[in-house]
């Protein structure tokens, strides 16, 4: 971790090192024409203006989490190994929203993009390669099985925890793809639109479902009532390793992006479509039934001295529980998203306003509305702020901040930003840094 | 300006992020704490699980009665009738006689031939006489006399069968067949060895009418003769036909038929047949004292053989105890081939033959005697094609044993005898447990009992039972009993049904009670045992199985109905609360609570001790933990459960230090509580114990654990 910290420093800062040494562009349109989408291509909504380059190189990285009742405080101590203590969890039981949602992702990649051109000097073909590595969890819960899963059952002595609707899906994939786009540069408006196929490899995956779920914890813990509904799988419950090929999939991306050069422009896109393919060893647990446990039962004195700790393993869990452990194979549909938004340059080109709609194939996911200006600066300095709102989260408030060289752009910036303010309250926090060249 | 106040705000908001992510981090510790509440043990304990099981029993009131019986000795009888000792023998069978097969031979004189031979005599007369038989064939004429007429020796080679044999017995018949239509008279003729010239046979014989025959007999008994022999027609003489035509027929023949059999040999050379060289059958006894055995199965046992042979033939050998069959009922027969002897040397076998199962006759031959088995042996040359010299010096050799007898079954006479069993001791198991605090019964019904398994008589006399507790002993007296012989009737066979003898001992004809009382984990005894006391009056008719003994009980039936006071039960369990610290590293901290529903009159008082594997005391987990009796209602019965509720702590290390036990002692002492107290508040005296009664141990956990990098 501490690498990382010093490679975001060094990518933060050097931008400011640098400005010295640049001039202000006259019309910022280019240069703020990026990275407003949700859903973006970075190979064209780059900023960039292939009519002039040839190749393009590009890193990003971003991280966000969204949730109706988990602070960023507490996901971040999962994320960073942190330790939840007694106030923390209690901090985060009084949030608890009934049905809580929950989802995070991290991506962090690098493509490489090659100017093709044609005879028309208006239009120009783009081909690019990416590596992305994908890592996303998204979780709904109850209330109660959130304090099971952070206190233990002792809390409902002589009470029902509701355990169920429960869902939780944790994966990791690597991305292959290959991409082509058009890009024609009329005088009166641009079009743009391309397309990408993936190869996706996936080392990790788990989920768990849990449905009409319920324990009820005697007095002194006498017997427990277990109502469940459960399905579990998983892949590689050991250390995965980062390339394997546990799971394989396919993955395909559309753009189109249409505009007035130096007025507005409209863009859409669909990302994810995809699956992934996991063969047989996906360890399947499933079982719904009711049992009542009052603990193993022994038939005399001799018994109770070999009634240890070792015989409450998994094994003998599953047995109690009388849940049905498999194999096989299975096939995760990722969820896809679609995003539509609106660009216009406002203030003689100097500054960009952008509305869209954002929306995620996921569990209980509201459509996400966001707005953002982005206004450019002497020495080719920008900053922004974006307002947003739909999700698994609140009204979120982002800040974006960068700088354009002549070949070379750094951003680093944050959709949500209140969580990094309010750990402890605010349930949503994100922050990405992208970094292109052209050449 | 500007632009510094830019690279301000910028470096402000980098600065903050760093910041914040860094705060992130600063705990390093993954985890969180959570407390859990689990049932860990049910158990649904009875008296059962506490003295054992099989040995409760229940009336129509649900009335407990602890039933048990309690082994005091075990007599066996066959232990001491039915060792049979080892035995064999040797034997050897000389050839001085063997059958070496029967001989045919036979010479065949026609009229034509013979009149051939008179005329190349060149005698007139016979050339005269020759020519008219010859010349007469198929017509009739009168035959002249004749005298000494003589035919050449003829030469029988037997050489193919025989090269030379003396005999030691045989005998040769003869058959002398005349033909010719005129009576024949001084007919002589000898059989002479053709290369040492000895005479074999010679005979005359006086007169044979035609168309007739004369049978004779030769002992060739100490003759010696050769594979090749003379046979001679030294002489016959003929009246003719006394004037008289008689039909002419050249084929008419005189014949001589000789057949040697029932040939015997002292020495042979030959080539010989497959037949019986020698047939023996023997009995051999043992020696069982006292007792006489009519018949025996054998558990295990091996017969053992040993043959050895100078016989320059193949010997087949076959052995049969006779009287002896295999479950199936086959006999006991065993067959071994001798290969030829060496020249100058022996040929031998060795076999062993498994007698497990095997049942066996031991009346001898003619079924009069006793312990005895009969054996035959049979000996048989096997024909090899080739000539073999066999001389009365040759032997076969055999010798046998049966080793290793344990019988399954014997019956017969087992003799009359006295045992003496004791002083010694036994264990009595089924209150041995109980080591401490004393106990009252209401009621004790004790019967001494004796099956008997065994096919014969006997008389037990019990000088001497006492119950044993450490130092102390309590001697049973009871008049009916001690010292009074106790008649023990014989089992019946076909199939064995034990005898079945019982003497009732209680509260009122003994002190059977205080033995009880004593809570005794030993019996001493001294007893007096006489078998077939009335000597054979059953006639050989006793039979004494492997399995069958003469058993001495005590059958114990207590109704539990009791005063206990501190009845201290002591049992070492074994305790292990898992495989390693890995297991329960996430416990941080927590307790067990021991929860109790006790149904039962009994005051229990409860402690247990934790040992490693050295046997060093770890941890008392228990310690004195008291679970109440239950309340005893109008009717002495118990109504509800009396539910009691105990802690035990345990932290981490403590909970450490348990992972390391073995094994623990338990230690459980029970009380019926007093009249008066709270939980008897009029029940005197005895209080019963119901089959209906239960207490039941649930151990729940209630631990705070612990997850992630601690």
């Amino acid at each position: 971790m501490k690498s990382f910290y010093s490679l975001l420093l060094t990518l933060l800062v050097c931008p400011f090192v640098l400005s010295a040494q640049d001039t202000l562009k006259e019309s910022k349109y280019e240069m703020l024409n990026h990275y407003n989408s949700y859903g973006l291509n970075e190979v064209y909504e780059n900023g960039f203006d292939y009519r002039h380059q040839s190749n393009y190189v590009g890193v990003n990285f971003s991280f966000g989490h969204n949730s109706n009742a988990v602070s960023s405080g507490l996901a971040y101590n999962f994320i960073s190994n942190g330790y939840i203590d007694s106030t923390k969890k209690e901090k985060v039981y009084a949030q608890l929203q009934g049905k809580n949602k929950y989802e995070d992702r991290l991506i962090s990649g690098l493509t490489y993009a090659h100017v093709i051109s044609s005879k028309k000097e208006e239009e120009k073909y783009l081909l690019y390669f990416k590596y992305a590595y994908n890592n996303e969890r998204n979780i709904l819960f109850t209330n109660d099985a959130l304090q099971i899963a952070l206190s233990g059952n002792k809390r409902f002595e002589d009470d029902t925890a509701v355990l169920g609707k429960t869902q939780l899906t944790s994966l990791a994939w690597n991305q292959y793809g290959i991409g082509f786009s058009k890009l024609c540069y009329k005088p009166n408006f641009h079009i743009y639109w391309g397309i990408t196929a993936s190869l996706l490899s996936s080392p990790q995956y788990n989920s768990l479902k849990l449905e009409d779920s319920y324990l009820y914890t005697a007095e002194l813990g006498e017997y427990l009532d277990v109502k469940y509904n459960i399905d579990f799988r998983q892949v590689d419950p050991g250390a995965p390793e980062f390339f394997s090929f546990k799971g394989t999939g396919f993955l395909a991306d559309a753009h189109l992006s249409y505009g007035k050069p130096n007025n507005y422009s409209i863009r859409f896109s669909a990302e994810n479509l995809g699956f992934i393919k996991y063969k047989k060893e996906v360890n399947r647990y499933a079982g719904d039934s009711s049992i009542h446990f009052e603990g193993i039962d022994v038939m005399g004195l001799n018994s109770f001295g070999g009634s240890g700790f070792s015989n409450f393993n998994a094994d003998s869990l599953f047995t109690i529980l009388s849940i049905q452990k498999s194999t096989e194979s299975f096939t995760y549909t990722l969820p896809f998203a679609m995003n539509l938004s609106f660009h216009k340059a406002l203030f003689a080109q100097q500054g960009m306003l952008s509305i869209g709609l954002n929306y995620r194939y996921l569990p209980q996911y509201y459509p996400f509305f966001w707005t953002k200006y982005m206004h450019g600066f002497k020495r080719n300095y920008m900053l922004g702020g974006s307002l947003a709102f739909g999700g698994y989260t609140k009204f979120n408030i982002g800040v974006e901040a960068g700088k354009e060289w002549k070949n070379f752009r750094v951003n680093v910036g944050s959709n949500s930003l209140f969580g990094f303010f309010m750990p402890k309250t605010y349930t949503s926090s994100s922050l990405y840094v992208r970094v292109a060249a052209t050449f | 300006m500007r632009k510094g106040k830019i690279n301000i705000l910028l470096g402000l908001l980098l600065a903050m992020m760093i910041v914040m992510l860094s705060a992130c981090n600063k705990e390093k510790k993954l985890g969180w704490e959570a407390e859990y509440l689990a049932p860990l043990v049910n158990a649904d304990l009875s008296l059962t699980n506490l003295v054992g099981d099989s040995i409760l029993q229940s009336d129509a009131n649900n009335l407990l009665y602890l039933i048990f019986s309690n082994q005091v000795y075990s007599f066996n009888l066959a232990d001491y009738a039915i060792e049979i000792p080892d035995t064999g023998i040797g034997s050897a069978a000389s050839l001085d006689s063997f059958n070496i097969g029967e001989q045919k031979f036979n010479l065949t004189i026609t009229l034509g031939s013979l009149c051939k031979e008179l005329i190349a005599t060149g005698d007139i007369t016979n050339v005269l006489i020759g020519n008219s038989i010859i010349s007469s064939n198929g017509d009739s004429m009168v035959f002249p006399g004749l005298a000494g007429i003589a035919v050449p020796a003829d030469t029988f080679d037997a050489s193919f069968v025989f090269e030379e044999v003396n005999l030691y017995h045989g005998v040769l018949y003869g058959w002398i067949h005349n033909e010719f239509p005129v009576p024949l008279e001084n007919v002589q003729y000898q059989l002479r060895n053709k290369v040492g010239g000895e005479l074999i046979v010679s005979d005359t014989i006086p007169y044979i009418a035609p168309h007739d025959s004369v049978y004779k007999e030769y002992d060739l008994s100490g003759k010696r003769i050769e594979g090749a022999f003379w046979v001679e027609l030294q002489n016959f003489d003929t009246p003719g036909s006394s004037g008289q035509k008689r039909l002419v027929d050249t084929s008419d023949y005189i014949k001589l038929d000789m057949k040697a059999a029932g040939l015997r040999a002292s020495s042979a050379t030959a080539v010989f047949p497959s037949a019986e060289l020698i047939t023996t059958t023997e009995e051999i006894t043992h020696d069982l004292g006292d007792t006489y055995l009519t018949y025996i199965e054998a558990k295990s046992g091996n017969l053992n053989i040993y043959l050895s042979s100078s016989v320059a033939e193949g010997v087949y050998l076959k052995y049969t105890l006779d009287g002896a069959f295999d479950d199936k009922g086959q006999p006991l027969t065993v067959t071994t081939f001798l290969p030829p002897a060496p020249v100058g040397g022996v040929s031998s076998v060795t076999r062993s033959f498994d007698l497990s199962g095997y049942s066996m006759t031991l009346t001898g031959k003619n079924h009069d005697k006793f312990n005895t088995y009969t054996q035959t042996i049979s000996a048989t040359i096997d024909s090899s094609g080739y000539l073999r010299t066999i001389t009365s010096a040759d032997s076969i050799r055999f010798s046998y044993s049966i080793t290793n007898i344990v019988p399954r079954y014997i019956r017969g006479y087992a003799g009359k005898d006295t045992i003496l069993v004791g002083p010694e001791t036994v264990p009595f198991d089924v209150l041995s447990k109980i080591q401490a605090g004393s106990l009252d019964l209401d009621q004790v019904n004790v019967g001494l009992s004796l099956k008997n398994g065994i096919g014969v008589t006997g008389e037990v006399l019990v000088h001497q039972l006492s119950a044993v507790k450490g130092g102390a002993t309590r001697t049973l007296i009871a008049p009916s009993v001690i010292d009074n012989p106790i008649r023990v009737e014989r089992a019946l066979d076909f199939p064995i049904r034990p005898t079945y003898t019982s003497l009732a001992l209680n509260n009122t004809n003994s002190n059977i009670d205080e033995l009880l009382e004593l809570l005794p984990d030993q019996l001493a005894y001294n007893i007096e045992i006489f078998v077939n006391p009335d000597g054979n009056d059953m006639r050989y008719r006793d039979f004494i199985s492997d399995q069958s003994n003469l058993d001495v009980n005590l059958d114990v039936e207590v109704p539990l109905s009791l005063i206990a006071n501190n009845l201290t039960l002591i049992d070492t369990i074994d305790f292990s609360l898992g495989g390693g610290e890995e297991d329960v590293q996430a416990i941080s901290d927590g307790k067990i609570n021991l929860i109790a529903y006790n149904s039962y009159p009994l005051e229990a008082q409860l402690k247990l001790i934790v040992f490693d594997e050295y046997d060093n005391i770890i941890d008392t987990l228990i310690n004195n933990y008291t679970i109440k009796s239950a309340h005893l209602g109008a009717d002495c019965r118990t109504t509800d459960d009396r539910k009691i509720v105990q802690s035990i702590d345990i932290s981490k290390d403590r909970l450490n230090r348990l992972l390391l036990g073995k094994k623990a002692i338990v230690k459980a002492s029970f009380s019926t509580p007093a009249l008066g107290s709270a939980e008897n508040e009029s029940c005197n005296g005895h209080i019963k114990i119901y089959s209906d009664y239960h207490l039941r141990l649930k151990l729940t956990g209630d631990f705070k654990l612990d997850f992630g990098d601690n």
